[in-house]
């Protein structure tokens, strides 16, 4: 191994270890931070940052780091559940389509079609109401216009796969449709597809986020980094630690995930970077 | 010669692309329409909220029967359709508005937010993109790389309130809220939007001319003695501003869809902002006309994309363009 794959390979672990911490910050939450994320106390109004509350408190006088770290079980794992249906569901349809062609593939990719051409907001508040509020109608919505991305990168490998020597000897040695795809078209896929996924994770946050705070996924008082930044937007001249501290945390968590993104690919593919 | 055989071609994938949009115009309707009946609450309960009244069961179906909302689904999405072919795309359920006229009013403050914050990104993007890749390696390069990769990994809504912070609120030079369409409330906005842009662009600007300047034609050219700077502005430039252009017309259409958070944070009147209030008010018609120009907007975009990319690239000129 170079020298260079070596250090790719240590970034990418640093990087692996950081997201294990903030994880498992964000999951002990309660633990970490004594105050109740939730608990009205009007005496503690608005305190800016000081030993007893790191981060400050808001409005209510609810703790901020408490709100930060219990809001990022919904931003951080929303973001991670919509980039693993992405991948599934992408994967599948793309498989579909590549390998069985045919009319299930223009179908498919005219449903691929009519899926990218759909405004996002829209299909957020319809889907928010069928799955009666909260970030999971987020997470879908964004689940629906992401998902031909991946079917459409999934479906060119899997053709040029389908054409490739491997392929035609595993069918003329015998075995069955399901055991290539499972054994040869698939293990060959992963590379580009955990490379998409994990640059997408980033992102992923950021638009939640964005949903949120325009009111379309998780609603107050739930502590959601982007409906929390919402919610305090009229505190932007006085007191603006309540609004740094979600947006912060959105930006710091956004940049790992994109580091940890890159390292992924540089690991993977590393032909795809083009910063050298 | 070429172009007397290229244009039937282009001809006919153009209609057939435009005949295909017409089955995705009807389907992407009818779902909007549905999704939004699944939505539960609706424009009758929802200017009940807000104005604090409280009206009887008696009041509250005779408003929707006025607006036609208590007839069955079907017949509301053919009434909509037929209106739609005769021109007529319905009145707003809040404002009494005219949708089409609603829409259109509103349009050129959206686009001239939409192409000043392009020309922001031009402006920002390109000379740095070019500086980075010429001084690679060096510390100047690292700091660009390094703040390209902050702005892409900030949310535009904390871009927008930082940047509303600082500039009016700490310096008081620009409104904090828009004052109507005029430049000077547009910049904040647009600054914004520029700001994700750039640092994406950045990034592909430098990719692109460090590419360009691997190719042996410069090292021959530097060879015969040209100087750096007139290689640079001469082929280097034009390979790079070919590459931008390309990236942006196909940005054009998540640009013009994702100005909704930032109009709607700076209160700038555009289309995003109609939308985004539409939504919250249930107000059928507009949702409906915004769904279809973002649908319209999405496919003759990529259609303009795929006709324009072979005129940039002659290498796709040969090969089938995928319709």
């Amino acid at each position: 191994m170079s020298r260079r794959a070596c250090r790719v390979r240590l970034r990418l672990g640093v990087l692996l270890v950081l997201t294990a911490l903030l994880l498992l910050a964000v999951v002990f939450a309660r633990q970490i931070c004594p105050f109740d994320p939730y608990a009205h106390d009007y005496a503690a109004a608005l305190l800016p940052p000081c030993p007893a509350h790191p981060l400050g408190t808001d409005q209510f006088g609810r703790d901020m780091l408490a709100r930060v770290l219990v809001g990022g079980q919904t931003s951080i794992f929303s973001a991670l559940g919509l980039v693993g249906v992405l991948t599934l569901t992408g994967t599948a349809a793309g498989l579909v389509c590549g390998w069985a062609g045919g009319l299930w593939d223009t179908l498919l990719m005219r449903l691929a079609d009519l899926c990218l051409a759909f405004p996002g907001l829209v299909a957020a508040l319809g889907i928010a109401a069928l799955a009666n509020g909260g970030s999971a109608g987020a997470v879908l919505a964004l689940a629906v216009i992401g998902w031909p991305k991946y079917a459409r990168l999934v479906r060119s490998h899997t053709l040029t796969l389908r054409d490739s020597d491997f392929v035609a000897a595993a069918k003329l040695a015998g075995e069955s449709p399901a055991f290539v795809v499972v054994r040869h078209i698939l293990p060959n896929l992963a590379g580009p597809v955990l490379v998409t996924a994990a640059l997408d994770v980033g992102t992923s946050m950021m638009e939640l986020a964005g949903l949120s705070f325009l009111g379309l996924g998780a609603q107050s008082p739930a502590a959601e980094w982007g409906s929390m930044m919402s919610g305090s937007r009229s505190m932007l001249q006085l007191y603006p630690w309540v609004l740094l501290a979600p947006g912060l945390a959105i930006f710091l968590t956004t940049a790992l995930f994109n580091l940890l993104g890159d390292a992924v690919r540089d690991v993977l593919a590393p032909e795809q970077n083009t910063a050298g | 010669m070429r172009k007397r055989v290229l244009f039937p071609r282009t001809a006919r994938v153009v209609l057939r692309r435009l005949a295909l949009m017409i089955p995705l115009l009807l389907a992407i309707t009818l779902l909007s329409f549905g999704m939004m009946r699944l939505a539960g609450s609706d424009v009758v309960l929802q200017r009940m909220e807000s104005t604090g009244t409280v009206l009887s069961q008696q009041a509250l179906d005779d408003a929707r029967a006025q607006l036609g909302l208590d007839r069955p689904f079907w017949q509301q999405y053919l009434h909509w359709l037929c209106g739609v072919l005769r021109g007529d795309m319905g009145v707003s359920y809040v404002s009494g508005q005219e949708v089409f006229s609603a829409i259109v009013q509103r349009l050129p403050a959206t686009l001239l937010l939409a192409s000043l914050a392009v020309a922001m990104t031009v402006v920002i993007a390109l000379p740095l993109g070019i500086l980075a890749a010429v001084c690679r390696g060096r510390a100047i390069d690292w700091l660009l790389r390094a703040a390209s990769f902050v702005g892409g990994s900030l949310p535009n809504f904390f871009v927008a309130l930082v940047l509303m912070y600082l500039f009016a609120i700490r310096l008081r030079l620009l409104p904090v809220i828009s004052t109507g369409v005029n430049l000077t409330s547009a910049l904040l906005p647009a600054l914004t939007l520029a700001i994700a842009m750039s640092a994406r662009y950045l990034r592909q600007v430098r990719a692109a001319v460090l590419e360009e300047l691997a190719r042996p034609y410069v090292a021959g050219a530097l060879a015969r003695g040209v100087p750096f700077c007139r290689v640079l502005w001469g082929s280097v430039l034009r390979s790079a501003l070919g590459t931008l252009l390309t990236l942006l017309a196909l940005s054009i259409g998540s640009l013009l869809g994702g100005t909704a958070i930032v109009e709607s944070i700076f209160l700038w009147d555009g289309v995003g902002k109609l939308a985004v209030d539409a939504i919250q008010m249930r107000d059928y018609p507009i949702i409906q006309a915004y769904v279809m120009w973002m649908a319209i907007l999405y496919s003759v975009l990529n259609l303009v994309t795929d006709l324009v990319s072979p005129l940039l690239d002659p290498r796709l000129r040969a090969g089938e363009a995928p319709a």
